[in-house]
């Protein structure tokens, strides 16, 4: 039988021994032999443990994370001449920017804006598609998108105002920086297509949203902007090394034969990094900031520990795609003093059950990970940055956003894995991790089966349960939450967010509400939900043609599971699933009573019938696909300033840390463009810090 | 079933190589097993696989273990209760295939498929099938062999009558006496049987993909309970009985159509189904 967890113990375990504290860091400072201190806890505030550590790297400025905000900062800094460490988890640069679909939204007049508005195309000349919008879509100017990301009056379609708790100060900055954004991004390798619509959250009144793209070529080449098909992956066959993700085709928005995804931003940007001179330690947890006092004074550096991620099935260390530029230190722990600044870039919270539950409890389940899980490792997205920053005085901002944005936790519809947002396939180093690629199904695929949770009980409407509302967005409309589209979108008008016009939008469908919700297997303190399962019959599988073989499916990762018998289903579940907690008590119960629903054509229950046919589970073999929710993004973190400088509960800016991209707060922008802003701020005024 | 003992003594002493016996509820013996380890303190045995009785019921054994002599100190023999109880096997029954409408009167088919727990034998086993009411009204006979594919399942296929009047009716499928000696406990499904009368009108449904306007084999369209599958060029036949209905046509990748219709005529229906929108990932 498979273990059963309670919690994430090897997630809990990792975390514990990173969450290292004051005292512990004195001790350890010690066991570096730099000098002997008391250890009395008394004796903390006498004792200065900055001076005791013997720095193992000495460089200006120390990023923390090789993703969104840390690849643009490290380069940003660069190119201003500061030395640079970028500092990474995991065995490979890019964070989750690597396996997203490379889509940024800037705006206020930006290159691209610009470039469209004139009808040209690229340097390259890569870029034929024609132009998506008009020109008056694409006109505006940083104090038009200033007034769009504040806008109070916005509220989307699950009546949440994703904009009216944006800092003001961050989001001024992110307007004034955007364009230079965008003009770093094209300086550093990164083509992206024709602006197309705008990203959730990133403004309802213009199009200001670009996709990367590199052109399929005979070889991977960054310069010339080539990708090999193999690199950049077979649809539903694999992925690669390069490109985690299948990239997708980018005629539409680039040209016949470019190939669309984050790879295509975050392997450019690695390997400008790379190019510049930018320092990676891989492998590498960061685990404490060291500020001259605990509460007071500059930063002068980190520690951090080794972290090395093994292949499951050989044993093998896995290692990063590329090389030029690592430092491969495998020492348990390491300081590293920087000169001028530190900038956190450690990602967000989603795969802390304990953090992310903050203001959601039910998302205290430890089964559920962030999406990238595979790849990221379990160290990823782990809260890591902002915690080290709470203990050294920093405040939060925007916690509650995480409410205010449908994609941040919702039912991806993948089948049968634990990491159902990556549609990761065999070819990338950290499949093994996921086992199975998933059976991806859209919406109206759930008429053929139920969804049911740990006790075996259905719990909503299936035909609802991964409908979800995008981010409040040009072109905005009813279906976005807004009484009006496009240009017609008036900012700060009071009828946005009037009752009549929620009460004519509200689409919010709270089915991963109830699914989340206490059940008869919940057990106290945590009441945690425990895992979702969907149920079908080889029925199913043969009318609308699903393919439930490897590598959709595994055999041997306790997510699927079949069985000649829905009795002898819900046992294999229990014995092999390892957050299977408790039986499925009612499940043959909940099948015979759907059959009769079916009979019946009705489903008193839930509504179903009216939405879609039903259909009787009933043809063996039977199977069993987990259907987990994800936490995608993170919004609340770090509260920063406009100069990205980290703020303390005072106010103030600690001296010389700045964070951004979801280790931050106060802004609730979907996607790369928040971060990647945020990225070049901080690595602008890092560089720009006098060195100590 | 398996068991462990554990034996330990005052003074301690290592009785490692010593041998315990099972006894069972008659007094007759059931088995043996050797003291493999010592810790300082206790002995204990290796697992000792046995097989359960095979009547059902609560069941007392005893494990003994006979007197000894070790380093010259005499042990007398010590004994200790096995109580545990025997629970039947189950017999799980799955019924598919079922028609979702059959005429009144009219003969249908269905697939029965039946399994113990334990996976054991019901070769040429026979069940039966009561209606509504609780009354047989056929039996089935398991064929020899377990069904292709699966683990000790038996399938047979039953041909039945449907009731003469219109209804949903709920029938049953009782699982047979294993035959094996060895109890199972009652197993059966129930499944509907929705009975209709004579279908007067016939629908055509053409099923388009609506961007491309061509015609889209193998969609399904249900009028519950009516159910078809389109041809080659899209087009689907449902014999219905007059009354509202709500006309559905799904195709996979694509959103499902849905229409109420109200048929009291034969008649024609064009259903347009659009690709089902890929979601956005970022």
């Amino acid at each position: 039988m498979a273990k059963k967890r309670d919690t994430d113990q090897k997630n809990a375990k990792l975390r514990g021994e990173k969450a290292v504290s004051r005292r512990d860091f004195v001790k350890s400072g010690a066991a570096a032999g730099a000098a002997v201190f008391s250890t009395s806890g008394t004796a903390l505030a006498q004792v200065s443990p900055v001076e005791a550590i013997r720095w193992d790297y000495e460089v200006d400025v120390v990023v923390i994370g090789a993703g969104c905000t840390g690849l643009p900062a490290a380069i940003r800094a660069r190119d201003l001449g500061a030395s640079v460490i970028i500092v990474e988890q995991n065995f490979d640069v890019g964070g989750k920017m690597l396996h997203s679909g490379g889509q940024i939204s800037l705006g206020g007049g930006d290159p691209l804006q610009l470039r469209d508005i004139r009808g040209e195309r690229d340097a390259e000349g890569f870029v034929t598609a024609p132009r998506q919008h008009t020109v008056e879509e694409l006109t505006e100017d940083t104090d038009f998108l200033f007034k769009d990301h504040t806008d109070w009056s916005v509220m989307d379609a699950a009546a949440q105002a994703p904009y009216r708790y944006n800092e003001r100060d961050l989001h001024r900055a992110y307007a004034d920086n955007c364009y230079a954004t965008r003009e770093f991004l094209m300086a550093n390798y990164v083509r992206m297509g024709r602006i197309s619509g705008t990203h959730g959250n990133g403004g309802m009144s213009r199009a200001r949203r670009a996709v990367t793209f590199l052109m399929e070529g005979p070889a991977t080449d960054i310069k010339k902007g080539t990708v090999s098909r193999q690199d950049a992956g077979i649809r539903r066959v694999s992925s690669s090394h390069f490109a985690p993700r299948f990239m997708e085709d980018g005629a539409k928005v680039a040209s016949p034969g470019a190939r669309v995804n984050g790879a295509a931003l975050s392997r450019c940007l690695e390997f400008s990094a790379r190019e510049k001179g930018v320092r990676f330690i891989l492998n590498c947890h960061m685990d404490e900031i060291i500020r001259e006092q605990q509460f007071s004074g500059r930063v002068v550096g980190i520690r951090a520990s080794y972290s090395p991620r093994f292949h499951p099935q050989t044993g093998a260390r896995l290692e990063s795609l590329w090389q030029n530029g690592n430092i491969d230190d495998r020492r348990e722990t390491i300081y590293i003093r920087a000169r001028k600044a530190i900038v956190i870039g450690s990602g967000g919270h989603a795969n802390n059950p304990q953090f992310r539950s903050m203001f959601y409890p039910a998302w205290r389940e430890p089964a559920f990970v962030s999406s990238g899980w595979a790849l990221l490792g379990p160290r990823g997205q782990d809260a890591s940055g902002i915690i080290a920053g709470m203990r050294i005085g920093a405040n939060l901002a925007g916690m509650h956003q995480n409410l205010s944005y449908g994609s941040t936790f919702h039912f991806p519809g993948t089948l049968a894995t634990r990491d159902p947002y990556t549609d990761m396939l065999p070819g990338h180093p950290t499949f093994p991790f996921r086992g199975s690629t998933g059976i991806v199904l859209g919406t109206d695929s759930f008429q053929h089966l139920i969804v049911v949770n740990q006790v075996g009980k259905r719990f909503f409407n299936e035909m609802l349960v991964t409908v979800r509302e995008g981010g409040a967005a040009f072109p905005a409309g009813p279906g976005k939450g807004q009484p009006r589209s496009g240009l017609a979108h008036v900012q700060g008008d009071w009828r946005n967010a009037s009752a009549d016009n929620i009460r004519k939008t509200y689409t919010e469908p709270n089915s991963i509400h109830a699914a989340l919700a206490i059940n008869e297997g919940s057990k106290p303190p945590d009441y945690l939900s425990g895992p979702i399962w969907t149920i079908f019959d080889r029925a199913a599988v043969e009318r609308d043609k699903w393919n439930i073989n490897p590598p959709f499916t595994s055999p041997t990762n306790g997510f699927f599971f079949s069985a000649d018998t829905i009795e002898e289903l819900a046992a294999k579940i229990y014995k092999g699933h390892e957050f299977q907690r408790v039986p499925l008590t009612y499940l043959a119960e909940t099948v015979a009573k759907w059959n009769s629903y079916v009979d019946r054509g009705s489903d008193p229950e839930f509504g179903r019938g009216s939405d879609a046919p039903m259909y009787r589970i009933e043809k063996p073999p039977f199977y069993a696909a987990t259907l987990y929710p994800v936490w995608h993004d993170s919004y609340g973190g770090l509260r920063i300033n406009g100069r990205a400088q980290v703020v303390d509960l005072q106010g103030e800016p600690i001296p010389g840390l700045y964070a951004g991209g979801e280790a931050s707060g106060g802004g609730n922008q979907h996607g790369l463009g928040r971060a990647l802003v945020h990225g070049y701020i901080a690595g602008t005024n890092a560089a720009r810090e006098s060195s100590t | 079933m398996m068991l462990r003992a554990k034996v330990s003594c005052l003074p301690a002493c290592d009785l490692r190589g010593h041998t315990l016996f099972i006894k069972d509820h008659t007094g007759a013996g059931a088995g043996s097993v050797g003291l493999t380890e010592f810790d300082g303190q206790t002995n204990q045995t290796s697992d000792l696989v046995m097989k359960a009785p095979v009547e059902a019921g609560e069941y007392t054994w005893v494990a003994v273990c006979p007197a000894v002599v070790k380093d010259d100190v005499s042990y007398i023999e010590a004994r200790a209760p096995i109580s545990f109880t025997v629970k039947p096997h189950t017999t799980s029954v799955v019924v598919w295939d079922i028609p979702s409408a059959v005429v009144v009167s009219e003969q249908f088919r269905i697939k029965v498929g039946i399994k113990c727990s334990s996976e054991c034998g019901f070769a040429n086993s026979r069940f039966g099938v009561y209606d509504h009411e609780g009354a047989r009204v056929a039996t089935g006979t398991l064929p020899g062999d377990r069904w292709p594919g699966t683990t000790g399942l038996y399938v047979a296929e039953v041909e039945l009558d449907a009731p003469a009047g219109e209804g949903l009716y709920t029938w049953s499928i009782r699982a047979p006496e294993a035959g094996v000696g060895i109890p199972h406990a009652d197993g059966s499904s129930s499944f509907g049987v929705r009975v209709v009368s004579r279908p007067e009108h016939l629908v055509v449904v053409e099923a388009i993909d609506k961007e491309s306007q061509t015609p889209l084999a193998g969609a399904r369209v249900v009028m519950h309970p009516y159910k078809a599958v389109s041809d080659e060029r899209g087009i689907a036949e449902v014999r219905v009985v007059k009354g509202p209905y709500k006309l559905f046509v799904s195709q996979t990748r694509y959103l499902t159509f849905g229409l109420p219709v109200e048929v009291d005529a034969d008649m024609r229906a064009r259903a347009e189904l659009s690709l089902e929108p890929v979601p956005e990932r970022n």
